[in-house]
Parts: C-alpha cells; sequence; structure tokens
C-alpha cells in the first residue's frame, strides 16, 4: 500500500511538473509570443528590439515550421485545437479570411478609432487597396505590414545571347504582351537540343497559386474566383485560352521551343542565377537575394547586376499589365490574454517608423508606406525598372484567398499539374474526366 | 526452505510494485499518444469537423458512404496496393537474397563489415535527406542519371516528371533506402543457423540453389513472417517521400492512402473523413497482417509443430 501512494505521490509530482510548463509569466512583466516563419526568427528579434525598448511589452518570437501560406493556416488549426495558439503572429491575405471565418482573430476596428489620430500619418501612406485588405463582413482584422505581387525578371545576359536586345520590338517593355513572351522564349530555346546539354529555357511554369497560376489567369483578364469570391470562373473561356497557351508551352511545340524544364526539381531562381533560363516570376525579396548572390561587394559588381538583369510587369493578352497582391498582416489572436499589447505591436509594424527603420536595410517584402518604399528604392541595388512594384498595385487585385482557401488552393494545383502533364483524364472541356468544369464545380462546393 | 520460498515470493512482490513504477512512463506515454488518440479517431469519423470550429456535428455513417463512392480513394486505393506489392516484394526478398549472397561469398569479418555497413547505411540517413538527394540525381534536366542517358545521346527520362513513371522512382528509393535492414535481419538469421545443416548438405553434393532453397530459406521462416509484415506496414503507409517528391504532381493521380489521409485532415480540414480513413487503414493492415503470419507461417518451417 505504500508503494502505491508512493506510485501516486511520484504520479502527481509528474504532472504538476508538466503543469509548470505554462508559458504566462505572472510577474507583471507583459510577454507577448509572435509567431512567423521559421527562416524569418532571428530578422524578427532584431526587428521588434527597438518595440520592447519603447514600450515595456517583451516579444517572444517562435517560428512556424511552413514554407507557404497554406502550411501556415495547417499549424495554427494545430495550435487551436491544441490550445497553444500565440498572442499574435505574422500572417497573410491567404490565411486571413480562413482564420476570421473560424472566430480565432479579433476586428480591430475599436483600436483603429480609438487611435485614429495616432496611426492617421502611416495610413495616408497606404493604397487604400493595402489599407482595407482584410476587411470581412464589414469588419476590419489587421493593418498592412507588407505586400507582395509576383512579377517578371528578365534575365538579359540570356536575352542578348539569343540575339534580342533592347531595339527588339518583342524586347520586355511596358505593354508587352503574351505574344512577345512566346517569342522571347522560343528565340532563346531554338538552339536547344534533345539531349539537352547545356539548354538555357524560357521560362519555367511553376504549379503554384501565388506565383503562377493566378497571374497567369490574371493576364488573360480572369481569374480563379470572381471578384466577390462567390463562384469560380476558371472554367471562363479566358482561362481555357490561358491554360491551352501554357499547355502549348509546354508540350506541344518542339523540344528545342519548350519554354519550361520539368515542373518540379532545379528552382527558377537557380536556373535564372546560373543564366539557363530568360525569365523568372517572383517578387522584391528576390532583387535581395540576387544582390548577396555575388553583386554585394564592389560599385562594378552592382553595374554587372543591373547589366544582367530588370523587372517587368506581367505579359497580357491586351497590353494591360495585371497582377495580383498578397498582403501581410499582424493577426491578434482572439485567445490572447494581451490584446491591447497586441494592437501595439501590430500598430508599430505597420507604422512609418518601423518600415523607415527595419525594412530599409534588408529587403522583407514591398512596405505599405509608400515612403519607405521610396528610401528603399534609393538602393544602387535595386533594380532600374523597380518602379513597376508599387505600379503593379493600380492594375492588381488580392490574391482570392476565401476561408477554405487551402483546399481550393490544392484542387486548382491539382488540375493545373495533371493537365500540364498529360496525366489522364486531365482536360480542359468534355463530358467525363477532370475538365474544368468539374473543377469549378469542386471550388464552387468550397465557397 | 519454505520460510526461504516465502521471502522469495515477498521479494517478487516488491519487485512488481517497482516493476509498475518502471512500465509507468511507458504506459502514460501509451495512453496519452496511443489509445486515447486512436479511440479519438474512431470517434471522429462519425462526426462532420473541420479541426477549428468549437463544435462537431454526428453524422453517423455518413463519412463512411462518402469515402466509399469517391473515385479517389479507390484510385489512391489501387497506388496503394500497388506501391506496397512492389517494394514488399524487392525489400524483403531482395534482402534476403543480398544476405545470402553475404553470407555465403563475402568471407573475412573486414570485408563483411565493408559490405554490411554500406548495405545498412541508408537506413540511418533520414528519409528527407535521401528525398534531396533523389530530387538531384533524378532531375530531368540537370540530374546524374539522365546525364549519363545523355551522354549516350539518348533521350533524358523524366524519373520525377513523367506521370507513367514517377511512381516506380519512389518504389526504387524506398526500396534502396530500406532493404539494408531486412538485408541484416536476414543475415543474422542466417548466421544462427546450425552449421552442421551445411556440412551435411555438402557432403551430400548439393548445390547452392538447392541448400537455399532447401535449408537458408525454410529455417529463416519465423523471421521471413516478422519481416514480410514489417515491410507491409511500413509500404501501406508510406508519406514522406510521396508528400517531398510527389505533391502536387499529376493532379495528385499518384498519392497514396496515407497523404490522401492527410492531404483530408490538414489541408481540407475535413477530419471526419480523415479518421474514417485512419480507420481504413487499420482494418486493411490487420487483416492483411493476420494473413500473412498465417500463409507464411503454414509455408515455412516452424520449431514448434
Amino acid at each position: 500500500m505504500k508503494n502505491k501512494i508512493k506510485l501516486l505521490g511520484l504520479s502527481l509530482f509528474v504532472v504538476s511538473s508538466l503543469a509548470g510548463c505554462n508559458t504566462n509569466k505572472d510577474d507583471g512583466d507583459v510577454e507577448l509570443v509572435y509567431w512567423c516563419f521559421n527562416d524569418q526568427v532571428a530578422s524578427f528579434e532584431r526587428r521588434l528590439e527597438p518595440f520592447t525598448e519603447k514600450t515595456g511589452i517583451k516579444v517572444r518570437v517562435e517560428g512556424i515550421r511552413a514554407s507557404t501560406w497554406a502550411e501556415t493556416t495547417q499549424e495554427i488549426s494545430t495550435a487551436a485545437y491544441s490550445g497553444t495558439l500565440p498572442d499574435c503572429a505574422d500572417m497573410a491575405s491567404e490565411s486571413m479570411a480562413t482564420l476570421v471565418s473560424s472566430n480565432l482573430v479579433s476586428p480591430i476596428d475599436e483600436y483603429v478609432t480609438r487611435d485614429a489620430g495616432e496611426i492617421a500619418d502611416s495610413v495616408a501612406e497606404m493604397d487604400p487597396k493595402l489599407y482595407n485588405a482584410h476587411i470581412y463582413n464589414g469588419k476590419r482584422y489587421s493593418l498592412p505590414t507588407i505586400w507582395n505581387a509576383p512579377i517578371m525578371f528578365y534575365n538579359k545576359n540570356v536575352l542578348t545571347k539569343a540575339g534580342i536586345t533592347s531595339s527588339n520590338e518583342h524586347y520586355p517593355h511596358s505593354g508587352w504582351t503574351v505574344e512577345d513572351f512566346i517569342y522571347c522564349c522560343n528565340q532563346i530555346t531554338k538552339n536547344n537540343t534533345k539531349t539537352g546539354a547545356n539548354n538555357v529555357y524560357g521560362c519555367k511554369i511553376e504549379n503554384q497559386y501565388f506565383y503562377s497560376i493566378e497571374p497567369w489567369l490574371n493576364s488573360f483578364g480572369t481569374s480563379i474566383l470572381n471578384d466577390t469570391w462567390t463562384s469560380s470562373t476558371i472554367n471562363s473561356d479566358a482561362a481555357k485560352n490561358c491554360f491551352q497557351t501554357l499547355h502549348d508551352f509546354l508540350n506541344n511545340d518542339d523540344y528545342s521551343k519548350v519554354v519550361s524544364p520539368a515542373m518540379g526539381g532545379t528552382t527558377s531562381y537557380e536556373l535564372f542565377f546560373s543564366n539557363r533560363v530568360g525569365f523568372m516570376i517572383l517578387s522584391l525579396p528576390y532583387v535581395y537575394t540576387l544582390y548577396n548572390g555575388g553583386f554585394n561587394d564592389s560599385k562594378d559588381a552592382i553595374e554587372k547586376l543591373h547589366q544582367g538583369y530588370d523587372v517587368i510587369t506581367f505579359p497580357s493578352v491586351d497590353g494591360i499589365s495585371r497582377t495580383l497582391m498578397g498582403v501581410g498582416a499582424t493577426a491578434i489572436f482572439k485567445t490572447s490574454k494581451h490584446q491591447e499589447e497586441c494592437w501595439q505591436l501590430a500598430k508599430y509594424i505597420s507604422s512609418k517608423e518601423f518600415q523607415d527603420n527595419e525594412l530599409t536595410e534588408t529587403i522583407w517584402a514591398i512596405p505599405s508606406i509608400k515612403s519607405s518604399l521610396d528610401i528603399l528604392s534609393q538602393k544602387p541595388y535595386y533594380p532600374k525598372n523597380g518602379k513597376i512594384f508599387y505600379e503593379a498595385l493600380e492594375n492588381s487585385k488580392i490574391v482570392p484567398a476565401p476561408a477554405n482557401y487551402s483546399a481550393i488552393e490544392l484542387e486548382v494545383r491539382k488540375w493545373f499539374s495533371g493537365y500540364l502533364s498529360n496525366t489522364s483524364g486531365f482536360a480542359l472541356s468534355g463530358n467525363k474526366g477532370n475538365t474544368l468544369d468539374t473543377l469549378a464545380a469542386t471550388i464552387n462546393s468550397y465557397l | 526452505m519454505f520460510k526461504k520460498t516465502n521471502a522469495r515470493i515477498k521479494d517478487y512482490q516488491k519487485n512488481d510494485n517497482v516493476a509498475y513504477l518502471f512500465v509507468l512512463p511507458a504506459l502514460v506515454f501509451f495512453l496519452a499518444f496511443v489509445l486515447y488518440p486512436a479511440i479519438s479517431t474512431f470517434r471522429l469519423a462519425f462526426f462532420d469537423w473541420d479541426f477549428l470550429s468549437e463544435y462537431k456535428t454526428y453524422v453517423g455513417f455518413d463519412n463512411f458512404i462518402r469515402l466509399f463512392q469517391m473515385n479517389e480513394f479507390y484510385m489512391v486505393l489501387g497506388n496503394t496496393a500497388l506501391y506496397t506489392f512492389i517494394t514488399v516484394i524487392l525489400k524483403v526478398f531482395g534482402g534476403v537474397l543480398l544476405a545470402n549472397f553475404v553470407f555465403t561469398h563475402v568471407k573475412g569479418k573486414v570485408k563483411s563489415f565493408i559490405v554490411e555497413s554500406a548495405l545498412f547505411m541508408p537506413i540511418v540517413i533520414p528519409m528527407s535527406v535521401i528525398a534531396m538527394i533523389f530530387n538531384s540525381m533524378f532531375d530531368t534536366d540537370y540530374g546524374i542519371v539522365n546525364g549519363i542517358i545523355k551522354a549516350f545521346n539518348s533521350t533524358p527520362v523524366g524519373w520525377l516528371t513523367d506521370v507513367d513513371i514517377a511512381l516506380y522512382t519512389i518504389m526504387f528509393l524506398d526500396v534502396f533506402k530500406g532493404i539494408g535492414f531486412f538485408f541484416m535481419i536476414s543475415l543474422i538469421a542466417m548466421r544462427n543457423i546450425p552449421k552442421t545443416y551445411y556440412e551435411a548438405a555438402d557432403m551430400d553434393g548439393a548445390g547452392s540453389i538447392r541448400v537455399f532453397t532447401n535449408i537458408t530459406f525454410p529455417l529463416i521462416g519465423n523471421n521471413l513472417v516478422y519481416l514480410l509484415v514489417t515491410a507491409f506496414l511500413s509500404s501501406f503507409q508510406v508519406f514522406e517521400p510521396i508528400y517531398l517528391l510527389l505533391e502536387g504532381k499529376f493532379g495528385d493521380t499518384k498519392i497514396t492512402i496515407s497523404y490522401m489521409l492527410w492531404q483530408k485532415a490538414f489541408v481540407y480540414r475535413d477530419v471526419g473523413l480523415a479518421s474514417t480513413i485512419a480507420i481504413v487503414i487499420f482494418i486493411i493492415a490487420l487483416v492483411v497482417t493476420l494473413i500473412q503470419i498465417f500463409v507464411t507461417r503454414k509455408l515455412t518451417y516452424n520449431d514448434e509443430k
């Protein structure tokens, strides 16, 4: 009996020890737990030091083991289920609607009204599209921190080698078309051999929602969803035209004219950096990645960098450049006991003070404050045509990401990969199999 | 004498209590991380729930009906069956044949050590690392395998990009990584067979194939049951290489059932359907394992007969 009592005592000790692992601090100091992508933990720790100095609110930055926003939503879901949500997190348009529909994040309307005067200068510098990006059912859930828009990087070395110089009418220019793009790609790939040795390609067609499928659809004047996200337009004629064109890029021409290497494998950036591809579709952070790829040690190196590449808007079928944008924000979780402190943090990250000081040295993404981007654009490594990053806002719309974004994204990527890789049963239209009509019906079932 | 026995019984009783203490951590772990999740999974299969909502809706057998009406489920089950059949055969029988080769042909401690280490090495390398290596090696444009093919002026193969080939490349990866385990267990079993059998066979003039089929293979029969069950369970529940190398390709027509479960649970947040898939996996795995044990025991030598 004595032993059993000892055993019980030991069990209680173990349980009470585990209970001691609670993260809430009771010593009077507030410490917020802030989640961001794993590879950004060190950057955020550094960036948020001034906030702690200024407000006395400590911030513990923790990394999410995810590389996409869909994966982030998965992590958040797991944390919500197990009751281990942080106080707030770095979030994006792709996840916000999901979190809002699940009643996980707090609206900030009261705080915005209360502190209107304090945030007025910052808000005045935010494009309304950014400022209003995360309003759902009439409630505002965040202030924008950063944003991104997919644009085209073109490799001047590859184009020159293919005989396409700036005097050529098809050379990337404002208002260029899909036809111009295809011409360039064919010129780049015309000397390729069937065995693939030293082949150079036009552009890699990635199986991605944000950096490939939706911007291509936008180029053709359509989208995965309609403007109100209430119905899918992925089976529209314009969408069929878009997918047929991309399919032809990959499959119907001779091998020497193939625009893309295989789907998967070597990344666009790796191909671009090694002069194996003429175009890549990415966003502003890759300007800094290219600069750090061996061009950051001298003035001559930066000059060489500018001679090697520039950026241009997406080509389109009608000469109107369109793209989409994803907006970053600080999501405040309802479960947090420190709503006010979270708002202070969210306000700080979206402030001019933070963006001028913390987003203009290294590039995280495009600052939501216009003048902060202006500071960034003075950097010697900033691309010559870098003004298009902000100009892209004019004809861009927010990434279509309703509450069931993860499921819709997966369904779209499934169809896209099946169709482009000629997998049996995948087609644009028809009576059976995975057609765009069945895909649209599936997407509609998630709306 | 009786006093001594009583004292021993008391000692055993004391030891029993201590034993419970040692078992406690494992028991707590089992209850918290195996039994409770298993019971929860069974329960969740009867609910409609999206992981985030506060409330779960009881739907009876709707999730089972939904699953069995999905064409995708049968396609995925077919992929999994093909994957399991091929990899189990190659891993188990490949491992046994390799072990027999080393057992009969590789003599000397140093040589054995080198060969055994080389064959066992992939087991200790994480799947993610092997997947990355395979991704580079089998890249259509820049991989070393196609590099060799191109050197002979042949057309490159889409090892991971051709819909008809990709799943077989993944099977090759799985066999490459897993065969060392089956090789090692088989080799140990072979080394435990009394030498007298082989001496007798030698005196009778039996050839190497006859020795293998009549002595070695039947005498490692009990290990074969273990190997087949282990291989089946690992192959049937394969997830990592599919996730790492095939994720998002070919319209998900080449995924396996564990991957489908993960997708339904964490991407679609259809927890009820995912739990139903988990139950189906459990039932199939249980039935096939029992059949395997029964058949293999019938076909091989058993000490207890």
